[in-house]
Protein backbone atom coordinates (compact mmCIF):
# COMPACT_ATOMS: atom_id res chain seq x y z
CA UNK A 1 0.00 0.00 0.00
CA UNK A 2 2.88 2.32 0.91
CA UNK A 3 4.57 1.67 -2.43
CA UNK A 4 1.37 2.45 -4.28
CA UNK A 5 1.21 5.94 -2.80
CA UNK A 6 4.90 6.84 -3.05
CA UNK A 7 5.62 10.48 -3.98
CA UNK A 8 6.65 10.13 -7.65
CA UNK A 9 3.46 8.20 -8.42
CA UNK A 10 1.28 10.79 -6.73
CA UNK A 11 3.14 13.53 -8.65
CA UNK A 12 2.67 11.90 -12.04
CA UNK A 13 -0.98 11.15 -11.27
CA UNK A 14 -1.52 14.79 -10.32
CA UNK A 15 0.20 16.17 -13.43
CA UNK A 16 -1.74 13.78 -15.68
CA UNK A 17 -4.99 14.62 -13.91
CA UNK A 18 -4.41 18.34 -14.38
CA UNK A 19 -3.52 17.75 -18.04
CA UNK A 20 -6.66 15.67 -18.57
CA UNK A 21 -8.77 18.36 -16.88
CA UNK A 22 -7.25 21.03 -19.16
CA UNK A 23 -7.87 18.80 -22.17
CA UNK A 24 -11.48 18.16 -21.17
CA UNK A 25 -12.15 21.85 -20.51
CA UNK A 26 -10.47 22.71 -23.81
CA UNK A 27 -12.36 20.06 -25.77
CA UNK A 28 -15.81 20.40 -24.21
CA UNK A 29 -15.72 24.13 -23.54
CA UNK A 30 -15.85 24.97 -27.25
CA UNK A 31 -15.96 28.69 -27.69
CA UNK A 32 -16.96 29.53 -24.12
CA UNK A 33 -13.71 28.47 -22.43
CA UNK A 34 -10.67 29.98 -24.05
CA UNK A 35 -7.02 29.17 -23.38
CA UNK A 36 -5.99 31.61 -26.06
CA UNK A 37 -5.17 34.35 -23.54
CA UNK A 38 -2.83 31.98 -21.64
CA UNK A 39 -1.17 30.99 -24.90
CA UNK A 40 -0.95 34.63 -25.95
CA UNK A 41 0.70 35.58 -22.66
CA UNK A 42 3.36 32.85 -22.97
CA UNK A 43 4.07 33.91 -26.55
CA UNK A 44 4.27 37.55 -25.49
CA UNK A 45 6.97 36.68 -22.91
CA UNK A 46 9.02 34.54 -25.27
CA UNK A 47 8.60 36.71 -28.38
CA UNK A 48 11.35 39.34 -27.67
CA UNK A 49 13.84 36.62 -26.73
CA UNK A 50 12.93 34.66 -29.83
CA UNK A 51 13.32 37.65 -32.13
CA UNK A 52 16.73 38.66 -30.78
CA UNK A 53 18.00 35.07 -30.84
CA UNK A 54 16.70 34.68 -34.38
CA UNK A 55 18.63 37.68 -35.60
CA UNK A 56 21.79 36.39 -33.91
CA UNK A 57 21.39 32.81 -35.13
CA UNK A 58 20.25 33.42 -38.71
CA UNK A 59 23.75 33.93 -40.19
CA UNK A 60 25.09 30.85 -38.36
CA UNK A 61 22.11 28.75 -39.42
CA UNK A 62 22.53 29.89 -43.01
CA UNK A 63 26.19 28.83 -42.84
CA UNK A 64 25.28 25.33 -41.61
CA UNK A 65 22.42 25.02 -44.09
CA UNK A 66 24.93 25.80 -46.79
CA UNK A 67 27.39 23.26 -45.40
CA UNK A 68 24.92 20.41 -44.90
CA UNK A 69 22.99 20.93 -48.12
CA UNK A 70 26.05 21.58 -50.24
CA UNK A 71 25.20 19.15 -53.04
CA UNK A 72 21.62 20.32 -53.47
CA UNK A 73 22.70 23.94 -53.27
CA UNK A 74 25.36 23.28 -55.91
CA UNK A 75 22.73 21.70 -58.15
CA UNK A 76 20.34 24.58 -57.62
CA UNK A 77 23.15 27.00 -58.27
CA UNK A 78 23.96 25.59 -61.69
CA UNK A 79 20.24 25.55 -62.51
CA UNK A 80 19.97 29.20 -61.49
CA UNK A 81 23.01 30.13 -63.55
CA UNK A 82 21.32 28.66 -66.62
CA UNK A 83 18.18 30.62 -65.85
CA UNK A 84 20.19 33.80 -65.44
CA UNK A 85 21.79 33.27 -68.85
CA UNK A 86 18.43 32.89 -70.57
CA UNK A 87 16.96 35.85 -68.74
CA UNK A 88 19.91 38.17 -69.11
CA UNK A 89 18.63 39.82 -72.27
CA UNK A 90 15.42 41.20 -70.91
CA UNK A 91 15.77 41.08 -67.16
CA UNK A 92 16.17 44.07 -64.96
CA UNK A 93 17.24 43.59 -61.40
CA UNK A 94 14.84 44.18 -58.61
CA UNK A 95 15.92 44.95 -55.05
CA UNK A 96 14.58 43.10 -52.05
CA UNK A 97 12.51 46.11 -51.08
CA UNK A 98 10.86 46.26 -54.45
CA UNK A 99 9.99 42.55 -54.23
CA UNK A 100 8.46 43.05 -50.86
CA UNK A 101 6.50 46.04 -52.09
CA UNK A 102 5.19 44.15 -55.08
CA UNK A 103 4.12 41.24 -52.88
CA UNK A 104 2.14 43.67 -50.75
CA UNK A 105 0.71 45.42 -53.82
CA UNK A 106 -0.26 42.10 -55.35
CA UNK A 107 -2.57 41.58 -52.42
CA UNK A 108 -4.44 44.76 -53.38
CA UNK A 109 -5.54 43.49 -56.76
CA UNK A 110 -6.88 40.05 -55.98
CA UNK A 111 -9.88 39.49 -58.22
CA UNK A 112 -11.16 36.63 -56.06
CA UNK A 113 -11.35 38.82 -52.94
CA UNK A 114 -13.92 41.12 -54.55
CA UNK A 115 -15.63 43.43 -52.10
CA UNK A 116 -15.07 41.24 -49.05
CA UNK A 117 -13.75 43.20 -46.05
CA UNK A 118 -10.20 42.14 -45.31
CA UNK A 119 -7.09 42.78 -43.22
CA UNK A 120 -3.51 42.72 -44.51
CA UNK A 121 -1.04 40.90 -42.27
CA UNK A 122 2.58 39.85 -42.25
CA UNK A 123 3.71 36.27 -41.75
CA UNK A 124 5.96 36.34 -38.68
CA UNK A 125 6.72 32.70 -37.98
CA UNK A 126 6.17 29.19 -39.31
CA UNK A 127 5.39 26.84 -36.41
CA UNK A 128 8.16 24.23 -36.17
CA UNK A 129 5.84 21.37 -35.30
CA UNK A 130 5.47 17.88 -36.71
CA UNK A 131 1.86 17.43 -35.64
CA UNK A 132 0.29 20.54 -37.09
CA UNK A 133 1.35 22.75 -40.01
CA UNK A 134 0.62 26.38 -39.31
CA UNK A 135 2.07 29.87 -39.39
CA UNK A 136 1.63 32.99 -37.31
CA UNK A 137 0.58 36.40 -38.56
CA UNK A 138 1.04 39.77 -36.87
CA UNK A 139 -2.65 40.75 -36.67
CA UNK A 140 -5.28 39.38 -34.32
CA UNK A 141 -8.65 40.04 -32.77
CA UNK A 142 -7.72 43.74 -32.32
CA UNK A 143 -7.84 44.02 -36.13
CA UNK A 144 -11.17 42.19 -36.31
CA UNK A 145 -9.79 38.75 -37.14
CA UNK A 146 -11.83 35.87 -35.78
CA UNK A 147 -11.66 32.08 -35.73
CA UNK A 148 -12.28 30.41 -39.08
CA UNK A 149 -11.49 33.45 -41.25
CA UNK A 150 -10.04 32.45 -44.65
CA UNK A 151 -6.47 33.60 -45.35
CA UNK A 152 -5.24 34.23 -48.89
CA UNK A 153 -1.80 34.87 -50.34
CA UNK A 154 -1.08 36.55 -53.68
CA UNK A 155 -1.92 33.43 -55.67
CA UNK A 156 -4.85 31.97 -53.73
CA UNK A 157 -5.98 30.27 -50.55
CA UNK A 158 -3.25 29.99 -47.87
CA UNK A 159 -5.26 28.58 -44.94
CA UNK A 160 -7.73 29.47 -42.25
CA UNK A 161 -7.41 31.10 -38.85
CA UNK A 162 -7.46 28.51 -36.05
CA UNK A 163 -6.32 30.62 -33.12
CA UNK A 164 -6.60 34.32 -32.38
CA UNK A 165 -4.81 36.43 -29.77
CA UNK A 166 -5.08 40.21 -29.50
CA UNK A 167 -2.16 40.97 -31.82
CA UNK A 168 -1.43 37.68 -33.53
CA UNK A 169 -3.24 34.75 -35.07
CA UNK A 170 -2.36 31.21 -36.08
CA UNK A 171 -3.24 30.03 -39.57
CA UNK A 172 -3.63 26.34 -40.42
CA UNK A 173 -1.92 25.57 -43.73
CA UNK A 174 -3.58 23.78 -46.64
CA UNK A 175 -1.06 20.95 -46.40
CA UNK A 176 -2.02 20.05 -42.81
CA UNK A 177 -3.73 16.62 -42.67
CA UNK A 178 -6.69 18.09 -40.77
CA UNK A 179 -7.29 20.75 -43.43
CA UNK A 180 -9.91 20.14 -46.08
CA UNK A 181 -11.69 22.46 -48.48
CA UNK A 182 -14.53 21.99 -50.96
CA UNK A 183 -13.37 22.73 -54.52
CA UNK A 184 -15.09 23.21 -57.88
CA UNK A 185 -13.76 21.34 -60.91
CA UNK A 186 -14.05 23.75 -63.82
CA UNK A 187 -14.13 21.06 -66.55
CA UNK A 188 -17.55 19.68 -65.56
CA UNK A 189 -18.65 21.97 -62.73
CA UNK A 190 -18.78 19.22 -60.11
CA UNK A 191 -17.50 19.61 -56.55
CA UNK A 192 -14.88 17.57 -54.68
CA UNK A 193 -12.91 17.79 -51.46
CA UNK A 194 -9.21 18.69 -51.37
CA UNK A 195 -7.41 17.44 -48.27
CA UNK A 196 -3.91 18.11 -46.92
CA UNK A 197 -1.57 15.14 -46.52
CA UNK A 198 1.22 16.44 -44.33
CA UNK A 199 4.60 18.17 -44.61
CA UNK A 200 6.15 18.12 -48.06
CA UNK A 201 3.20 16.26 -49.60
CA UNK A 202 0.64 17.45 -52.11
CA UNK A 203 -3.09 17.63 -51.35
CA UNK A 204 -5.38 14.77 -52.43
CA UNK A 205 -8.71 15.22 -54.13
CA UNK A 206 -11.51 13.13 -52.61
CA UNK A 207 -15.08 12.33 -53.71
CA UNK A 208 -14.33 12.98 -57.37
CA UNK A 209 -17.27 12.17 -59.66
CA UNK A 210 -16.30 9.12 -61.79
CA UNK A 211 -15.46 10.07 -65.34
CA UNK A 212 -14.20 13.54 -64.48
CA UNK A 213 -11.32 14.54 -66.71
CA UNK A 214 -8.41 16.63 -65.53
CA UNK A 215 -5.69 18.47 -67.36
CA UNK A 216 -2.27 19.17 -65.93
CA UNK A 217 -2.08 22.51 -64.07
CA UNK A 218 -5.86 22.80 -64.07
CA UNK A 219 -6.72 25.28 -61.33
CA UNK A 220 -9.27 24.25 -58.70
CA UNK A 221 -11.17 26.96 -56.87
CA UNK A 222 -13.21 26.94 -53.66
CA UNK A 223 -16.74 25.71 -54.30
CA UNK A 224 -18.58 28.05 -51.94
CA UNK A 225 -21.40 25.55 -51.54
CA UNK A 226 -23.96 26.17 -48.80
CA UNK A 227 -22.33 25.54 -45.43
CA UNK A 228 -18.86 25.85 -46.93
CA UNK A 229 -16.44 27.78 -44.74
CA UNK A 230 -14.72 29.61 -47.62
CA UNK A 231 -16.16 32.05 -50.16
CA UNK A 232 -16.47 30.75 -53.72
CA UNK A 233 -13.90 31.26 -56.44
CA UNK A 234 -10.62 31.41 -54.50
CA UNK A 235 -7.87 29.42 -56.28
CA UNK A 236 -6.80 26.48 -54.10
CA UNK A 237 -4.38 24.41 -56.11
CA UNK A 238 -3.24 23.06 -59.45
CA UNK A 239 -3.72 19.46 -60.57
CA UNK A 240 -0.30 17.87 -60.96
CA UNK A 241 -1.29 14.26 -61.48
CA UNK A 242 -4.53 12.39 -62.13
CA UNK A 243 -4.75 8.66 -62.64
CA UNK A 244 -7.03 5.73 -61.89
CA UNK A 245 -5.11 3.04 -59.97
CA UNK A 246 -5.69 -0.53 -61.26
CA UNK A 247 -8.76 -2.07 -59.61
CA UNK A 248 -10.03 1.23 -58.26
CA UNK A 249 -13.10 3.21 -59.25
CA UNK A 250 -11.94 6.49 -57.83
CA UNK A 251 -9.40 8.73 -59.47
CA UNK A 252 -6.17 9.51 -57.64
CA UNK A 253 -5.69 13.25 -58.06
CA UNK A 254 -2.73 15.19 -56.62
CA UNK A 255 -3.13 18.91 -56.10
CA UNK A 256 -0.29 21.37 -55.53
CA UNK A 257 -1.40 24.42 -53.49
CA UNK A 258 -1.12 27.61 -55.57
CA UNK A 259 0.39 29.43 -52.63
CA UNK A 260 4.14 28.98 -52.25
CA UNK A 261 4.65 28.89 -48.47
CA UNK A 262 8.43 29.18 -48.81
CA UNK A 263 8.09 32.73 -50.11
CA UNK A 264 4.92 33.77 -48.31
CA UNK A 265 5.52 37.10 -46.58
CA UNK A 266 2.21 38.93 -46.61
CA UNK A 267 -1.34 37.60 -46.54
CA UNK A 268 -4.85 38.95 -46.56
CA UNK A 269 -7.32 37.74 -43.93
CA UNK A 270 -10.87 37.79 -45.27
CA UNK A 271 -13.33 38.91 -42.62
CA UNK A 272 -15.95 36.55 -43.93
CA UNK A 273 -18.76 34.79 -42.13
CA UNK A 274 -20.00 31.50 -43.63
CA UNK A 275 -23.43 32.10 -45.10
CA UNK A 276 -22.91 35.84 -44.67
CA UNK B 1 22.51 33.73 -3.25
CA UNK B 2 24.25 30.65 -4.59
CA UNK B 3 21.22 28.51 -3.77
CA UNK B 4 18.95 30.95 -5.61
CA UNK B 5 21.16 30.85 -8.69
CA UNK B 6 21.24 27.06 -8.53
CA UNK B 7 17.46 26.94 -8.32
CA UNK B 8 17.18 29.24 -11.35
CA UNK B 9 19.35 27.08 -13.58
CA UNK B 10 16.67 24.58 -14.58
CA UNK B 11 13.92 27.14 -15.32
CA UNK B 12 16.47 29.10 -17.36
CA UNK B 13 17.40 25.96 -19.26
CA UNK B 14 13.78 25.13 -20.12
CA UNK B 15 13.21 28.74 -21.24
CA UNK B 16 16.35 28.60 -23.40
CA UNK B 17 15.26 25.29 -24.93
CA UNK B 18 11.82 26.78 -25.66
CA UNK B 19 13.33 29.84 -27.32
CA UNK B 20 15.78 27.77 -29.36
CA UNK B 21 12.98 25.41 -30.45
CA UNK B 22 11.01 28.37 -31.75
CA UNK B 23 13.84 30.13 -33.57
CA UNK B 24 15.81 29.28 -36.67
CA UNK B 25 17.40 26.23 -35.02
CA UNK B 26 14.03 24.67 -34.27
CA UNK B 27 12.87 25.45 -37.78
CA UNK B 28 15.64 23.33 -39.29
CA UNK B 29 14.23 20.08 -40.56
CA UNK B 30 15.22 16.71 -41.93
CA UNK B 31 12.85 15.59 -44.67
CA UNK B 32 10.37 18.21 -43.41
CA UNK B 33 10.46 16.77 -39.87
CA UNK B 34 11.52 19.17 -37.09
CA UNK B 35 13.59 18.16 -34.06
CA UNK B 36 11.66 18.36 -30.78
CA UNK B 37 14.06 19.91 -28.28
CA UNK B 38 11.46 20.29 -25.50
CA UNK B 39 10.83 16.56 -25.65
CA UNK B 40 14.58 15.98 -25.54
CA UNK B 41 14.74 18.18 -22.43
CA UNK B 42 11.96 16.20 -20.71
CA UNK B 43 13.61 12.85 -21.47
CA UNK B 44 17.00 14.13 -20.28
CA UNK B 45 15.55 15.44 -16.99
CA UNK B 46 13.82 12.08 -16.45
CA UNK B 47 17.00 10.12 -17.10
CA UNK B 48 19.11 12.40 -14.89
CA UNK B 49 16.60 13.32 -12.19
CA UNK B 50 14.29 10.32 -11.97
CA UNK B 51 10.54 9.77 -12.07
CA UNK B 52 9.25 12.75 -10.12
CA UNK B 53 11.52 15.28 -11.81
CA UNK B 54 10.64 13.73 -15.17
CA UNK B 55 6.90 13.99 -14.55
CA UNK B 56 7.09 17.62 -13.38
CA UNK B 57 9.45 18.65 -16.22
CA UNK B 58 7.13 16.86 -18.65
CA UNK B 59 4.09 18.71 -17.37
CA UNK B 60 5.70 22.16 -17.51
CA UNK B 61 7.36 21.56 -20.89
CA UNK B 62 4.09 20.18 -22.25
CA UNK B 63 2.18 23.27 -21.18
CA UNK B 64 4.85 25.45 -22.84
CA UNK B 65 4.77 23.32 -26.00
CA UNK B 66 0.97 23.54 -26.18
CA UNK B 67 1.19 27.30 -25.86
CA UNK B 68 2.88 27.47 -29.25
CA UNK B 69 0.81 24.92 -31.10
CA UNK B 70 -2.78 24.78 -32.19
CA UNK B 71 -3.07 21.38 -30.52
CA UNK B 72 -5.55 21.15 -27.59
CA UNK B 73 -4.16 22.61 -24.37
CA UNK B 74 -3.09 19.74 -22.12
CA UNK B 75 -2.30 17.16 -24.82
CA UNK B 76 1.48 17.56 -24.78
CA UNK B 77 1.62 17.98 -20.98
CA UNK B 78 -0.32 14.72 -20.53
CA UNK B 79 2.00 12.76 -22.81
CA UNK B 80 5.23 14.44 -21.71
CA UNK B 81 4.57 13.95 -17.98
CA UNK B 82 3.76 10.28 -18.61
CA UNK B 83 6.92 9.82 -20.69
CA UNK B 84 8.95 11.73 -18.08
CA UNK B 85 7.72 9.41 -15.36
CA UNK B 86 8.25 6.31 -17.51
CA UNK B 87 11.84 7.21 -18.43
CA UNK B 88 12.47 8.22 -14.81
CA UNK B 89 11.90 4.58 -13.90
CA UNK B 90 15.45 4.09 -15.19
CA UNK B 91 16.62 5.48 -11.84
CA UNK B 92 15.97 1.97 -10.53
CA UNK B 93 18.89 0.78 -12.65
CA UNK B 94 21.22 2.79 -10.41
CA UNK B 95 23.78 5.42 -11.29
CA UNK B 96 26.21 3.08 -13.07
CA UNK B 97 24.31 3.15 -16.35
CA UNK B 98 26.23 3.72 -19.55
CA UNK B 99 25.79 6.87 -21.62
CA UNK B 100 24.72 4.67 -24.51
CA UNK B 101 21.81 3.32 -22.47
CA UNK B 102 20.75 6.86 -21.54
CA UNK B 103 20.91 7.93 -25.19
CA UNK B 104 18.90 4.89 -26.23
CA UNK B 105 16.29 5.55 -23.54
CA UNK B 106 15.96 9.18 -24.67
CA UNK B 107 15.70 8.22 -28.35
CA UNK B 108 13.05 5.55 -27.73
CA UNK B 109 11.19 7.75 -25.22
CA UNK B 110 11.05 10.62 -27.72
CA UNK B 111 9.70 8.38 -30.47
CA UNK B 112 7.07 6.93 -28.11
CA UNK B 113 6.01 10.41 -26.99
CA UNK B 114 5.63 11.49 -30.62
CA UNK B 115 3.49 8.39 -31.30
CA UNK B 116 1.34 9.08 -28.22
CA UNK B 117 0.74 12.73 -29.19
CA UNK B 118 -0.26 11.64 -32.71
CA UNK B 119 -2.52 8.94 -31.25
CA UNK B 120 -4.10 11.46 -28.87
CA UNK B 121 -4.76 13.87 -31.73
CA UNK B 122 -6.23 11.00 -33.74
CA UNK B 123 -8.63 10.18 -30.88
CA UNK B 124 -9.71 13.83 -30.93
CA UNK B 125 -10.13 13.72 -34.69
CA UNK B 126 -7.26 16.15 -35.35
CA UNK B 127 -4.69 13.92 -37.01
CA UNK B 128 -4.35 10.80 -39.07
CA UNK B 129 -1.61 8.52 -37.69
CA UNK B 130 -1.65 6.52 -40.93
CA UNK B 131 -0.57 9.46 -43.05
CA UNK B 132 2.25 8.77 -45.44
CA UNK B 133 5.20 10.00 -43.39
CA UNK B 134 4.22 9.17 -39.84
CA UNK B 135 6.83 6.42 -39.39
CA UNK B 136 9.58 8.68 -40.73
CA UNK B 137 8.53 11.41 -38.27
CA UNK B 138 8.85 9.11 -35.25
CA UNK B 139 12.18 7.76 -36.46
CA UNK B 140 13.66 11.19 -37.17
CA UNK B 141 12.47 12.73 -33.87
CA UNK B 142 13.78 9.69 -31.93
CA UNK B 143 17.01 9.59 -33.94
CA UNK B 144 17.79 13.30 -33.58
CA UNK B 145 17.10 13.21 -29.84
CA UNK B 146 19.30 10.09 -29.55
CA UNK B 147 22.18 12.00 -31.16
CA UNK B 148 21.62 15.20 -29.14
CA UNK B 149 21.07 13.33 -25.86
CA UNK B 150 24.66 13.61 -24.49
CA UNK B 151 24.64 17.42 -24.85
CA UNK B 152 21.23 17.79 -23.20
CA UNK B 153 22.18 15.36 -20.41
CA UNK B 154 25.25 17.48 -19.68
CA UNK B 155 23.17 20.67 -19.61
CA UNK B 156 20.53 19.10 -17.37
CA UNK B 157 23.18 17.67 -15.01
CA UNK B 158 24.74 21.13 -14.77
CA UNK B 159 21.34 22.69 -14.09
CA UNK B 160 20.44 20.17 -11.42
CA UNK B 161 23.69 20.28 -9.50
CA UNK B 162 22.98 21.13 -5.88
CA UNK B 163 19.32 20.41 -6.36
CA UNK B 164 17.62 17.73 -4.26
CA UNK B 165 15.90 16.69 -7.49
CA UNK B 166 19.21 15.36 -8.75
CA UNK B 167 18.93 11.62 -8.96
CA UNK B 168 20.13 9.40 -6.19
CA UNK B 169 20.21 5.73 -7.01
CA UNK B 170 17.15 3.88 -5.83
CA UNK B 171 17.76 0.32 -4.77
CA UNK B 172 15.60 -2.26 -6.53
CA UNK B 173 13.01 -3.55 -4.08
Amino acid sequence: MGRLFERPRITVLLTMLVSLTLLTLNFRGGGTLSFVSVKGDVRQVVSPLRNSLNSAIDPVANFFTGAFEYSSIKKKNSQLEKEIQSLKGDASSYGALKNELSSVLSLDHLSFVGTLPNVDAQVINFTPSNVQLSFEINKGSAAGIKLGDPVVGGAGLAGRVVEVAANSATVLMLTDPSFSVGVRISSNGTAALAQGQGPGLQMKLLYVTPGTTFTKNQVLTTSGLQGEIFPAGIPVGKVTNASIPPGSLEENVDVQPVVNYASLQYVKVLLWTPGG
Amino acid sequence: MGRVLNALRLPLLVLSVLVVQHTTVGSLSIDNVHPDLLLLFVCAVAVVGGREAGAVAGFISGILADSFLVTPFGMSSLVYSFIGYLLGESERLGSKRSTWLDMLLIGIGSAIAQILVTAGLFVMGLSDPLRAKFLIEFLIVGGVNFVLAPVMILLVRFSMVGSDRHMTSVPRR
